[in-house]
């Protein structure tokens, strides 16, 4: 059995040399002393530098834990928290549950989709806004709720929402 | 284990502890359907089939005792909800229904369930007819569903999971067999779940994907048409199929394959169940390799060359060519002026009659494959030492100790990797030891990596070691040469043996006294250790003698050779230095390279060639076949050797004729006809035998070398079972093995196919309905080892930095691989190297690089590989485009590394 | 004697004046019945695709074993059938069909189809063998609606003709 060697040097992931980014995952990953069992948490820590995993992170993951790397694209894949491709700077995340969709928050998602031009689930071909969805926050009291950029707005509505992301965006007028 | 008595449906059955419930009730009669488990997989509870209520006998908290009831039977106390049956093992008096309401209701559940989203396209579906969700439906599912039809999820499809496999996204019902098999049995985990719902699927995210020498199995384990062979796709329906037994000749495991047939064309090759030898998988290589059967190219006529060029003629004309050329050459040269090679391929009755005709006619220059540089002489250890009858290797675990020395089963014998990991798993000792890694070593229980100084070094040591601790020496004292061998152990300290091979003095110890005490001892090893020199199987050999336990079931060494019918060729032999049943002659003959010579010579002036095709890998032999008077080829295939034949014979393939074949075991298995022959070809030992009678017939006589000694009555063979009989007769050790003693060894084990158990086994493989062979009594029973220890090792003629190592590789450029969708996963040819090296020189992967040695030079691409050591260099010498000879001066080779720099 | 003569003579005479209950065949050809069962036809779609998936259902369920039917992968670009397979080989034995309408039952697409022809005749056994260029109809014509039994009783055909291609 032979495989071909990853020279990790070249990895196209690798910004330059001032990132050390690398060096903390590969510290994370020696904290766990490689260990297959830790893959979740390598891979929350991955996101967290990366903010999302690249297929080449994903691979050398599994290489450096000695994983299958199909059993790491299935775990990365099953939880909603990993995402597999590059987030927007500022994200939006609308809560979709039960009480916040009664609340409206269906056309508020719709109108927020207009409004920036992003569809749910996307970012903007700038890559500086996401707009997700989520199914529901626990925050009902407060619905319709949304998180900005890890700040939770209660009884959101449109103009206010759109206000705040423009000014988040540099693009106030 | 304690056996468990329970209750299923009122019967009661008695089974070991540990055994689970649906196994248990298989036991009885019983039939609990399932998806997900597998008996050979470890069960998981995915699919929630196998429901059941379950029911335990009530305790007395305060006495311990059973509650009775008023009849003073134990009262049952039912488990609330239902149970998997393939999780729960079985406890002393349980009780278990699986016909109540409760249950019934359950199973429609389950099957209306998966049915949701599960496309109704059967009638397109490769799986409809023996599929297990069809069966399981039929037998327990509901009549209707209330599934709107129109909710129906679909995806795109196929899917390709690799070159040899489809998946069906909307069919899987994600029981997670595929992946089970991969991580458990084939120790490939190339295969993982990916995403979570409704999205849910199989992926595979190897390079190049799906990147399992055992693949194709898990379609047939697959319950579904989620997995289907890209080489069965849409080619028929499976009750159109007949099923035809033969034995797979690819590789030394001889595994009982199933050719499923429809019309006399080759549909499908199935595994044929055989406990001991491939139980219930093959690999890759036996599935979609045989598809040369059909091959377009195929020979069905003679041909017999007029005026320079190949002209086909009836089989009398080339029979008589044949018979005229090899009198009129004996007569004027002598009987040594001819010379046969057969290929390792071909059948015990083939090899049998062919140097039985050649010796007949007075030459010895007998030999099986090509020669060259790399060849080794015949390997006998592996047949004085094989293991005794009833050897099983499915069975050996917890007391077995296997040693593997350089060989890679993967890729020399791939269900061998099975079956030892199999050993390893169940609790045996397996010890890898080698120059390189290999899979086999994931699976080990002890690795030794050695440098290739140390090689010897470790059986040496290994050898000096188990001495101290054996006293069984009687056997080996007789044995020629064994003297100088044990002297030159004693001049060595086993400390410095230690250090040479990296261990300590105390592993080697420990290591020798558990291969003696072991209560099943085995050792397996291959090319890398073969191409050593001698003196490193001998050691091995000695080392096994000093067991005392050669020859018996289970102890033994088995020998890793290329070719599927090696053994068998070496024990008819098929070799210049003895005859069938390793009898020593008294006149020693050439072997393939001593013909090489002596054509050139002229000594050698008639060269028949039986399944081997030197000319495409050995300019030695182009010269010498061009130099013949008279070279006769029996082929498959117009090969590059017909280009030098005065006649081509067309021979039949493995499918379109009977024979038997020993494999590395010495276990001798019959294969039968599958179709008819090709146009007019005809088996090799039909050709041999028509050609003895058409020599017999020749008028002129022998001349001055005597009358031609072939008689028409002695060579009159109807069947292969005449053959047989005679091989039976005549080839010591061979006693017994006739072809009706061969049909009747059982059916090697109780899976059968569908047809037999809808519900268990499905579709995984074919009952055995022809045998499962006999291993042959080992010669070393009779304490008659007829063994010289030579003590010789590999010589170089030279220094040179980096030691060049043939590398055997499965899918490689074999002419039984043409035609199969192997062919997008046989390499181009390269020569492959150790990261530092590649580092040293600057090379990359793809880079060319020059091998220089003293034999020649070669400009080859180079590939970077992990796990290739430094200093050495890997060259897979069985691909097409490897002319591994031009540079190799002996089995192993001393060779500069040099980059190839364009401008 | 001339009594027995003239007696029949007067029936010939009887029937000159009746409609004959032969007709000039071949000139004349009776209508068949609706469910009368003739030679075979392998129907389209109406956008003109073949209905034969060339699943082999009809040879399974063929008694006199007339049917071959050696299926093929479709090319996704150009497909000759919905779905992934079609039938790349179709043969029907007329000397061994026994026109009993089994393969019609069988058919999960109505794509087979027992039609009205009824003249097969052959100088040899080989053209007894209709291919399926012989039986495949024109791409314009012969939709595959359900077989005439079944509309006659106004049933949709059985097994239903839903199946995921």
């Amino acid at each position: 059995m032979t495989t071909p060697t990853t020279d990790i040097a070249t990895d196209r992931n690798v910004r330059p040399v001032s990132d050390n980014r690398r060096k903390i995952l590969e510290a994370t990953m020696k904290r766990f002393q490689y260990q297959g069992d830790a893959l979740i948490e390598v891979l929350h820590k991955a996101q967290e530098l990366y903010g999302f995993l690249s297929p080449e992170l994903l691979s050398e993951v599994a290489q450096r834990l000695r994983l299958p790397p199909s059993r790491v694209y299935g775990v990365a894949t099953f939880y909603h928290f990993f995402s597999l491709v590059p987030q927007g700077e500022h994200s939006c995340t609308v809560c979709l549950g039960t009480a916040c969709y009664v609340r409206g928050a269906a056309h508020l998602l719709h109108d927020l989709e207009t409004l920036s031009g992003v569809k749910a689930g996307h970012t903007s071909s700038d890559g500086r806004f996401s707009l997700l969805t989520a199914r529901c926050l626990g925050a009902c009291g407060i619905a319709p709720a949304v998180v900005l950029d890890g700040e939770v707005i209660g009884h959101a509505d449109c103009s206010d929402l759109t206000a705040r992301i423009q000014k988040l965006l540099g693009r106030e007028e | 284990m304690s056996d468990v008595t329970l209750t299923i449906d009122g019967v009661q059955v008695t089974v070991p502890a540990g055994t689970n419930i649906v196994d248990a009730a298989r036991q009885a009669g019983i039939a609990i359907p399932v998806f997900c488990y597998h008996p050979r997989l470890k069960p998981v509870g995915m699919c929630r089939m196998c429901l059941v209520q379950v029911g335990t006998p009530k305790v007395d908290p305060a006495t311990r005792q059973p509650v009775l009831d008023a009849n003073g039977q134990p009262v049952i106390a039912m488990m609330p909800k239902l149970q998997t049956a393939c999780t729960t093992p079985v406890s002393p008096g349980m009780v278990v229904k699986t016909t109540t309401e409760e249950v019934r209701f359950a199973q429609r559940g389950i099957l209306e369930f998966l049915l949701t989203s599960h496309p109704l396209d059967c009638p397109v579906c490769d799986k409809g007819g023996e599929c297990p969700l069809q069966n399981l439906t039929m037998g327990w599912g509901p009549a209707v569903s209330r599934f709107d039809y129109n909710d129906k999820v679909h995806f795109e499809k196929p899917v390709k999971l690799g070159d040899l496999i489809y998946l069906d996204r909307e069919r899987c019902i994600l029981c997670g067999r595929c992946v089970r098999f991969q991580d458990e049995i084939a120790d490939d985990p190339v295969l993982g779940f990916d995403n979570r719902g409704r999205n849910w699927m199989i992926i595979s995210k190897s390079d190049p994907p799906f990147n399992s020498k055992f693949s194709g199995n898990t379609t047939d384990i697959c319950p579904v048409g989620a997995l289907t062979s890209s080489d069965f796709r849409f080619k028929a329906r499976v009750w159109e199929l007949q099923s035809k037994p033969v034995v797979c000749t690819l590789c030394p495991v001889g595994c009982n394959l199933t050719l499923d047939m429809r019309h006399d064309r080759l549909m499908r090759v199935m595994p044929r169940e055989n406990a001991a030898v491939n139980d219930i998988w093959i690999c890759d290589k036996g599935r979609y390799g045989h598809r040369f059967i059909e091959a377009p190219d195929r020979l069905t006529t003679p041909l017999v060359r007029r005026n320079g060029k190949l002209v086909p003629v009836s089989w009398d004309e080339a029979l008589e060519v044949v018979a005229d050329q090899l009198t009129l050459i004996r007569a004027r040269h002598g009987g040594q002026a001819l010379a046969g090679l057969a290929g390792p391929q071909l059948s015990n009755e083939d090899l049998y009659l062919f140097q039985k005709l050649l010796r007949e006619l007075g030459s010895e220059n007998i030999d099986t494959g090509i020669g060259g540089p790399a060849a080794l002489p015949p390997d006998e250890i592996g047949g004085w030492l094989a293991p005794g009858p009833n050897t099983d290797l499915s069975k050996l675990g917890s007391g077995t100790v296997v040693l593997v020395i350089g060989a890679d089963p993967e890729e020399e014998a791939p269900l061998y990797m099975l079956r030892l990991r199999g050993i390893a798993q169940r609790g045996g000792k397996l010890v890898v030891a080698g120059l390189r890694p290999t899979k086999l070593e994931r699976s080990a229980t002890q690795v030794v990596r050695y440098r290739p100084e140390g090689e010897l070094a470790f059986v040496q040591g290994l050898l000096k070691a188990a001495l101290e601790h054996s006293s069984r020496t009687a056997t080996l004292e007789r044995l020629a040469g064994w003297k100088e061998l044990r002297a030159a152990l004693e001049r060595v300290s086993l400390n410095n043996l230690a250090t040479a091979c990296g261990l300590t003095v105390d592993g080697l110890n420990q290591l020798a006294k558990d291969f003696l005490t072991a209560s099943q001892s085995l050792i397996v090893y291959g090319w890398e250790a073969r191409s050593a020199g001698p003196a490193l199987t001998e050691a091995l050999a000695a080392l096994m003698l000093l067991s005392g336990r050669t020859g018996t079931a289970n102890n033994g060494i088995i020998a890793l050779l290329p070719g599927g019918n090696s053994r068998g060729a070496i024990e008819m032999g098929v070799r210049p230095d003895a005859g069938p049943g390793y009898t020593p002659r008294k006149q020693r003959g050439l072997d393939a390279n001593g013909i090489w010579d002596a054509a050139r010579e002229g000594k050698v002036r008639a060269i028949w060639l039986a399944g081997v095709d030197p000319a495409a890998k050995l300019p030695v032999a182009r010269a010498a076949l061009e130099a013949a008077e008279f070279v006769i080829v029996q082929d498959l295939f117009l090969t590059a050797s017909a280009e030098y034949a005065d006649v081509v014979l067309p021979t039949a393939s493995v499918a379109e004729r009977e024979g038997t074949y020993t494999n590395a075991e010495r276990r001798v298995q019959r294969s039968r006809q599958a179709c008819a022959p090709v146009g007019e070809s005809r088996p090799d030992w039909q050709i041999v035998a028509a050609v003895a009678q058409a020599l017999a017939m020749v008028p002129i006589g022998g001349g001055r070398n005597g009358p031609i000694p072939v008689t028409t009555e002695a060579w009159s063979y109807m069947v292969a079972a005449d053959v047989g009989n005679e091989i039976a007769a005549q080839v010591p050790g061979y006693a017994g093995i006739t072809y009706a003693a061969l049909a009747a060894t059982g059916t090697g084990g109780s899976w059968g196919r569908q047809f037999d158990d809808a519900i268990y086994y499905d579709g995984t493989s074919y009952t055995n309905t022809e045998g499962v062979g006999l291993v042959l009594p080992a010669l070393a029973s009779k304490g008659t080892v007829n063994l010289t220890f030579t003590g010789k090792v590999t010589r170089f003629a030279d220094e040179r930095p980096m030691l060049l190592l043939e590398q055997v590789l499965a899918y490689d450029g074999d002419r039984h691989l043409r035609g199969s969708k192997l062919q997008s996963l046989i390499p181009r040819g390269y020569a492959a190297i150790s990261a530092d090296d590649a580092a040293k020189l600057n090379i990359h992967s793809g880079d060319r690089v020059r091998l220089i040695s003293a034999a020649g030079e070669m400009v080859i691409p180079a590939r970077v590989l992990a796990d290739v050591p430094n200093g050495i260099i890997l060259l897979p010498a069985g691909l097409a485009d490897v002319m591994a000879a031009e540079i190799e001066t002996g089995p192993r080779t001393r060779v500069n590394l040099a980059k190839v720099v364009t401008e | 004697m001339i009594r027995e003569l003239v007696k029949g003579l007067g029936t010939t005479l009887r029937y000159m004046f009746k409609r004959p209950v032969t007709v000039q065949y071949p000139e004349v050809k009776r209508p068949v019945r609706e469910r009368f069962r003739g030679r075979h036809e392998l129907k389209r779609f109406a956008n003109g695709q073949e209905r034969c998936i060339g699943c082999a259902l009809c040879a399974a369920a063929c008694p006199a074993d007339a049917i071959l039917v050696i299926p093929a992968e479709n090319d996704p670009a150009n497909p000759r059938s919905p779905g992934e397979r079609y039938a790349a080989v179709y043969e029907i034995n007329m000397l061994r069909c026994i026109f009993c309408g089994y393969c019609e039952d069988a058919c999960p697409t109505n794509a087979i189809v027992l039609e009205h022809q009824y003249e097969l005749s052959f100088y040899d056994r080989r053209a007894a063998i209709y291919t399926k260029e012989m039986l495949l109809v024109p791409p314009d014509k012969g939709h595959g609606e359900p077989p005439p039994i079944l509309q006659q009783l106004n049933r949709q055909p059985s097994p239903p003709a839903k199946i995921d291609l």
